[in-house]
């Protein structure tokens, strides 16, 4: 209403320029911001980027996902990550705990984890939050904000990842895999993992072990030992496993 | 060379042997040492070293542990010589050897030191000439294994299957190369993730959910 008010008694007066209208209508502002979060994340695909960010500019009432969505504009490799960690942060920050008591409590926290990991299986995700989940009433330091948020998307990485192996192993694309091969493979992740990075010579028997050569030994004796095919194993309980073993790295928020 | 610590043992002080009574100035030129071992189980001596202090003759004597079968009351446990007057100064009224290091090792034992319970030190100086004789700085140690040269890793030495691109792709298996890449990945992204950790601390007290009561009492 105020706006149609304006652009009236706009009207009357001196025809309005292209700039004025941009500043009116708040545009120049937006397309501004949406160039330099473009620029600052440089996403793979800008078009998709724009399109998702004046998909959820509106959206503006859920503190969550608009966490979510500024988490979600980089890779979490890039160095601009951090800063979006910080702007998410600074975001959630304005959650109402109690009347007249602001900030981060585990209830949200562990809200956006979930909102975040909505596309790996459950049981994945409740043991990712066994290891950083806060309890509810827990007031969370960006700290552990920082730390949570960087584990959980490493772990999106690793699941995806992990889909490709098992995608990889299942040959007759069946959605089963056989449980020996499996099996052997999960060993072996879970043996080189298991090094410490104090240990140099435990890194390069892991880095040897997950080679072409080392694998080739493995499932070379797997495959004498010629007890395939007998039970499979499904996506789910072979990314869990292997889930299991990128847990054991992590530490537990104590 | 030994490596690593002396053993810890209980080196009794020297007792100067003395014949007759004790108004009867006489000295016996021969000072005894017990070597106890209060905390080691099973205490094996591959290594005795000390600085000499004008003592011109040697002697070990041991005792050992009676094995549990045979372990009487009153049992007959003997001294036995291990080391007999090994000479530590070649002339007892002259210098030579009389401030020497010296190391004592299995070769020089006539028995092997296992199970030792009391090892007794004899030392012996017939010369009157030295005012005192004693050992300096004792130190008993455990044998010295030699190292063994570490063995290369299997898979350093292990030559049985050739690098050709065809060995690599077992039959009815996927391709060895994509399932190593895609787990070396996942093993960096791990190792990624426990990078990141520091000591990050929401200060909570519970241990496996439950509360450890002592530290609660003094927060």
């Amino acid at each position: 209403m105020a706006d149609k008010r304006k652009l009236n008694s706009g009207d009357d007066r001196l025809p309005e320029s292209d700039r004025q209208f941009l500043e009116r209508t708040n545009v120049g502002q937006m397309v501004r911001d949406v160039l330099g979060k473009i620029a600052a994340n440089r996403p793979a695909d800008p078009v998709l980027f724009l399109a998702e960010y004046f998909d959820s500019v509106e959206d503006q009432s859920n503190l969550v996902s608009r966490a979510e969505q500024v988490l979600c504009m980089t890779h979490h490799s890039r160095p601009m990550f951090e800063c979006n960690v910080r702007m998410a942060y600074d975001i959630l920050i304005k959650h109402k705990v109690a009347k007249k008591l602001y900030g981060i409590n585990g209830t949200v926290y562990n809200n956006l984890i979930r909102v975040l990991c909505r596309n790996i299986p459950p049981a994945v995700v409740n043991k990712l939050l066994r290891k950083v989940g806060c309890q509810d009433f827990e007031a969370v330091s960006f700290d552990v904000f920082k730390w949570g948020m960087f584990t959980c998307f490493v772990l999106q990485d690793y699941v995806q990842l992990a889909e490709q192996l098992f995608s990889s192993l299942d040959m007759q694309k069946s959605g089963k895999a056989d449980k020996v091969l499996c099996d052997a493979v999960l060993e072996q992740l879970r043996m080189a993992l298991a090094s410490n990075r104090a240990d140099p010579r435990r890194i390069v028997e892991s880095g040897y072990s997950l080679g072409p050569e080392g694998l080739h030994t493995v499932l070379d004796r797997v495959l004498k030992r010629g007890s395939r095919g007998q039970s499979c194993e499904t996506s789910e309980q072979f990314i869990l496993e292997a889930v299991e073993a990128f847990l054991t790295k992590v530490k537990k928020l104590q | 060379m030994a490596e690593g610590r002396p053993l810890n043992c209980n080196l009794k002080t020297p007792v100067l042997l003395s014949v007759g009574n004790q108004k009867t100035e006489f000295v016996s030129g021969c000072k005894i040492i017990d070597v106890t071992f209060p905390n080691i189980i099973a205490p094996e001596i591959g290594e005795i070293r000390f600085k000499n202090y004008y003592v011109a003759l040697l002697t070990i004597k041991v005792k050992f542990r009676v094995s549990s079968e045979n372990n009487e009351p009153g049992a007959d446990v003997k001294w036995k010589t291990c080391v007999r007057k090994m000479k530590l100064m070649p002339n007892a009224y002259t210098e030579t050897g009389s401030q020497d290091f010296f190391s004592i090792t299995k070769k020089q034992f006539s028995c092997d030191l296992i199970n030792v319970t009391v090892l007794r030190l004899i030392l012996q100086q017939p010369a009157p000439v030295w005012k005192d004789f004693h050992l300096e700085n004792l130190k008993l140690f455990h044998p010295f294994e030699p190292s063994r040269p570490t063995a290369l890793p299997a898979w350093l030495t292990d030559n049985t299957h050739t690098n050709t691109a065809s060995s690599k792709n077992l039959e009815g298996m996927p391709s060895v190369e994509k399932l190593s890449s895609l787990m070396q990945e996942l093993w960096a992204l791990s190792e990624e993730a426990s990078a990141l950790q520091s000591s990050k601390s929401m200060g909570r007290y519970e241990v496996d959910g439950c509360y450890e009561i002592n530290l609660l009492s003094y927060t």
